[in-house]
């Protein structure tokens, strides 16, 4: 496959990238997150023996921040869409690093977007119902089917391409347990590099390409829809679809560029992760958060302008009322802010590109409990005799815990994925590199 | 057995076809039982219907029972009905009967609220008033269209019911309803011991499930025996009405009216009307009110609609 | 020092207080003979086609400032005046506090005329002192026709009494009302006051838009209500003057919120092509991962 003259080239790239044992720093990163997560889990398991009665929720705050997250998940997996299938059928060669995390990114938060939505029912004992008596005209059963359609091709997605990576793991010399190369043996399904090998990946890499990008719409549409389809001001929007998904592509370069920073800073992949490509990142993160902005001045703008009766309330809280310093610091902070910065080109720096997209990330964290939580608090019907707690959500320890369990759950994934598989396609690199080095050669 | 139990279906059919003005009690002679029932050696007279006295043991006195609803059956609506409430909301004054015989019926916990009373202030100088609220039943019930399990439901007979032995617990259908008319069983609820041993009917909502949705029912099972709901027999100023919209009547415990004429002279509106959900509880304006607005100390205040 | 006291005594009046919704309140009565309290009694004589000619007794008493019915009272009831031989009949009172009596066919004078006096007593009630009420009523006859003229629907309504002959005399000037059964009451359909005329007759055109079954009968009740000489009359019959009712099948129709079985045909169809078409390819892509494996392995043969 590859020429004689660059097994230099090739040894050089799999000793960069093959995946290594946790570091005294890895393993207590990883400690951190078992923490974390078994504190969430724990809650959880209290969760089920007490009821939802555990968490802040009650009868007008209907949904907390487990949807909140929920979105927040579904949001972030929309980057694995955006880099292997919209940056590769534009052919933008810049993007290959970055493939496998954005994969990586995608299947962890999609699959804690599932396990999120199920801490948050009632009754999870009955989930097969959601099976067993599917109800098509209900967005959520819409939304399983797509769900579990973009876990599945997110999952083609990340193992697929990395076919080359496994066998080349497979065949390394670099010593490694006897499990890990008979899992990279049964999972590189015989590799070999062959022309016909090939071409049956490339086309079947094309076609998923393809497919995921309406399946990535469609699942954050479906996800816009659990709020666009009720009556509620603040969700009664036609805006919601455009609105939710170019979030998403935001708040997903933001993970990409925190992951790649991260990576770069903690293995050592300068040479992949290079500043051109933060500055490519930087430049694709402002594009994505002005299409956003757009849609934000859409989303506001107008029923302010307009000040229906219900949606006047809505605004209000929002731009002067009880959520309006959270509002204006998610609007300023994880969307004007980081336009500003990276709109110059020391801000499209890695370090402060790093700061740049925690602020993206926060801020979308936050926007998405901006979307949930504060239209239930306004209710059509007057709130009379309840607690003064009902009309004021705020999340309990609980709900706090599960949550941040369950992002520690998403990373852990991640950080086990990178343990056992090369964060930068390495059969990928090396092609590129062999074309660009005779490309050099050549007069 | 069998026979039994059609004579007592055909009964209550007839009952509910002609107003079961007899069943303005509920207890009644079973008198198919006979041999199951352990005499109790406790004589009451009662007098036949030509005069004669008759002496019959107390225990074939008992209630009639309810014929039991089950999950399926709970999905079809009485036929030939079709449910149909009016709030006079010029003669409320906050007493909150309906909302405690409510509670009652129901065995509902004090949070649990499936009739509330609100205060309605409509714009800063039009005169607040009470409303009376309770599940609206839409006739294009927008929590039932977004219901991923078939566990809320449409029932010919106009009622919107759940089954809380199917539900998930996902609360999309309160998100979906703009009444805020259905709540939550957040932690294990406590069940009266009287409704303990029940077997569940999504008709009574009894007995209820942790983690699953409920709301006001328009007590089908009373309807069933031709029994008003609860809150429309314990308001004493006669601000319920209910009845069947395919008869053309409401009643209100006292006089039975023409459901067209009420609404047509009194002016009947349905809440929110824009929002397309059609409902089946139609408002009659707080208008000629023969008493002053009295707010109550829950609601002093606080800024309402 | 005062304070406590008064939470002492708030204490001992919520106890007492519960202690009497605990206790019957009859019962708690029964323990003291000296406390009998006071019922109010009413007498109605009514006479129906259907249930035949019954005496009415409400027993009310006062608590917490209304009346209400008392059910379980022994009430009993008399022909003339109140002894022992003119005893016909004794019944205790339901949950309404009504006890209904039908007046044995023996003792019905409606055609020999005159006034008939009933009574009814409240005797050795354990909670209830003694109480009587007396009832003067006139025996008249309600005959109800239906009519059907031309394309109206008339009810022609007869009230007689007979006379001391035992010939028949109309009743003029008496008002009646006119109701159709609904579910939960009778509701009236006839408007303002309709009184029958010196012939004792009443023309009541029955409304032609009065919803009836499904096949368009309705339960009619002509009535006179507590008339002062002649009681409460009534007259049931079931024309089949109603709209037919059409029972509605809209559970069987395809929306948005009928049930799963019901969904949309566009829904389904969208739906099942789109998953379809993604998972064909998704499976051919899985397939074409093990063909990526047969390969190789014939490769290595």
């Amino acid at each position: 496959m590859w020429p004689e003259e660059n097994t230099y080239l090739k040894n050089e790239v799999v000793h960069d990238l093959m995946p290594r044992p946790f570091g005294s720093l890895g393993m207590l990163w990883v400690l951190f997150l078992l923490t974390l997560f078994a504190t969430g889990v724990f809650y959880y398991l209290k969760q089920i023996e007490q009821g939802l009665s555990i968490t802040a929720m009650r009868d007008y705050s209907i949904w907390g921040i487990y949807v909140s997250n929920f979105v927040f998940f579904v949001a972030i997996s929309l980057v694995g869409s955006l880099i292997s299938a919209i940056l590769k059928l534009t052919n933008t060669d810049w993007r290959s690093p970055l493939t496998r995390i954005s994969e990586m990114i995608a299947v962890a938060s999609i699959s804690f977007a599932a396990i999120v939505i199920i801490i948050d029912m009632g009754r999870p004992d009955r989930f097969l119902n959601v099976i067993l008596h599917a109800r098509l005209q209900s967005p959520i059963t819409w939304d399983v089917i797509v769900i579990l359609t973009y876990l599945v091709i997110s999952i083609l997605l990340l193992y697929l391409p990395m076919l080359p990576d496994l066998a080349i793991m497979r065949d390394s010399e670099i010593t490694i347990p006897a499990w890990q190369r008979k899992m990279y043996r049964i999972l590189a399904m015989n590799w070999k590099g062959t022309e016909r090998q090939i071409s049956l990946l490339k086309r079947s890499e094309v076609r998923l390409s393809i497919l995921i990008i309406p399946v990535a719409f469609g699942i954050h549409t479906v996800t816009s829809w659990l709020f666009a389809t009720t009556l509620r001001p603040g969700w009664d929007s036609t805006n919601f679809g455009p609105y939710f998904v170019s979030g998403a592509f935001m708040v997903g370069a933001g993970a990409v560029i925190a992951a790649m920073y991260i990576f770069r800073k903690f293995m050592h992949l300068e040479k992949y992760f290079t500043d051109r490509l933060f500055d490519h990142m930087a430049k694709l993160l402002v594009l994505l958060s002005l299409v956003y902005l757009y849609f934000n001045v859409n989303e506001y703008f107008i029923p302010a302008y307009k000040m229906k009766e219900y949606e006047a309330e809505h605004i209000h809280e929002l731009f002067y009322g009880n959520y309006a310093p959270l509002f204006w610091s998610v609007q300023i902070g994880g969307m004007i802010i980081p336009i500003i910065v990276l709109l110059f080109p020391k801000g499209r720096r890695p370090t402060p590109m790093f700061f740049v997209s925690i602020l993206v990330i926060t801020g979308a964290w936050f926007k998405r409990f901006l979307i949930v939580v504060p239209t239930l608090s306004e209710p059509f019907i007057p709130m009379d005799r309840v607690p003064e707690s009902w009309k004021h959500y705020f999340p309990t320890y609980a709900e706090w815990s599960i949550t941040i369990g369950t992002l520690a759950g998403a990373l852990l994934i991640i950080t086990f994925l990178v343990r056992f598989f090369p964060i930068v396609p390495m059969a990928e690199t090396i092609e590129i590199k062999h074309k660009q080095i005779k490309q050099a050669s050549e007069p | 057995m069998g026979n039994t139990d059609s004579g007592r279906r055909n009964l209550l059919r007839d009952g509910l076809t002609w107003g079961a003005a007899a069943a303005a009690t509920t207890v009644g002679l079973t008198a198919f039982t006979q041999d199951e029932i352990e005499e109790s050696g406790e004589k009451v007279k009662l007098l036949s219907q030509h005069g004669e006295i008759v002496e019959i043991d107390k225990a074939y006195l008992k209630p009639v029972p309810d014929a039991y609803i089950d999950r399926l059956e709970a999905r079809q609506g009485i036929e030939g009905k079709k449910f149909v409430m009016v709030i006079d909301l010029a003669q409320c004054k906050n007493l909150r009967k309906c909302h405690d015989a409510c509670e009652a019926m129901h065995h509902l916990s004090p949070e649990k609220e499936w009739l509330k009373v609100l205060k309605m202030e409509d714009s800063e100088l039009t005169s607040p008033y009470w409303q009376p609220t309770t599940c609206f039943h839409c006739d294009e019930p927008p929590c039932v269209k977004v219901c991923p399990v078939d566990a809320t439901f449409k029932r010919t007979d106009g009622i919107v019911l759940i089954d809380n032995e199917r539900c998930i617990g996902c609360r999309f259908c309160m998100v979906a309803c703009p009444y805020s008319a259905r709540v939550f069983d957040w932690s294990e609820p406590e069940i009266p011991p009287e409704v303990a041993g029940v077997p569940y009917s999504p008709e009574t909502g009894c007995p209820p499930k942790k983690g699953t949705v409920s709301k006001c029912d328009f007590c089908p099972d009373m309807s069933r025996k031709g029994i008003l709901p609860p809150c429309v027999t314990a308001c004493p100023n006669g601000v319920f009405y209910f009845g069947d919209e395919n008869e053309d009547a409401v009643s209100n415990g006292t006089i039975t009216v023409r459901l067209s004429e009420l609404l047509r002279d009194r002016a009947g509106y349905r809440y929110l009307e824009d929002l397309g959900t059609k409902p089946r509880l139609y408002y009659l304006p707080a208008v000629n009110r023969a008493f002053p607005f009295e707010d109550d100390e829950f609601t002093g205040g606080q800024k309402v609609d | 020092m005062n304070i406590k006291f008064m939470y002492q005594g708030v204490w001992l009046a919520v106890c007492f207080t519960v202690f009497l919704i605990l206790f019957d309140l009859t019962r708690l009565a029964a323990q003291d003979p000296e406390e009998k309290r006071r019922a109010r009694l009413s007498l109605e004589y009514m006479s129906s086609n259907v249930q035949g000619n019954q005496l009415k007794a409400t027993v009310k008493s006062k608590l917490e400032g209304s009346y209400v019915g008392i059910p379980e009272v022994k009430l009993n009831f008399y022909r003339n005046e109140i002894n022992e031989d003119n005893f016909i009949g004794s019944i205790a009172t339901d949950t309404k506090g009504v006890a209904l009596l039908s007046v044995p066919d023996t003792l019905d004078t409606v055609h020999q005329g005159g006034v008939q006096l009933y009574g009814v007593s409240l005797e050795n009630d354990p909670n209830f002192q003694d109480a009587t009420q007396e009832l003067e009523v006139t025996p008249a006859t309600l005959q109800v026709d239906m009519l059907e003229e031309d394309s109206l629907w008339v009810l022609s309504i007869s009230l007689t009494k007979a006379d001391s002959n035992g010939m028949s005399q109309p009743i003029a000037d008496i008002p009646v009302k006119i109701y159709v059964k609904r579910m939960f009451g009778s509701m009236l359909v006839s408007e303002g006051i309709e009184t029958t005329d010196e012939t004792g007759l009443l023309r009541f055109e029955f409304p032609q838009d009065v919803p009836g079954d499904k096949d368009g009968k309705i339960a009619v009740e002509v009535k006179i209500e507590e008339d002062e000489v002649y009681g409460t009359l009534v007259y049931e019959l079931t024309p089949s003057w109603g709209i037919p009712l059409l029972v509605d099948q809209k559970s069987q129709i395809r929306e948005l919120w009928s049930s799963r079985a019901n969904a949309p045909i566009y829904l389904i169809v969208v739906v099942n092509v789109l998953i379809l078409v993604i998972w064909t390819v998704i499976a051919d892509v899985i397939r074409q991962i093990f063909w990526i494996r047969k390969l190789g392995r014939e490769k290595s043969k």
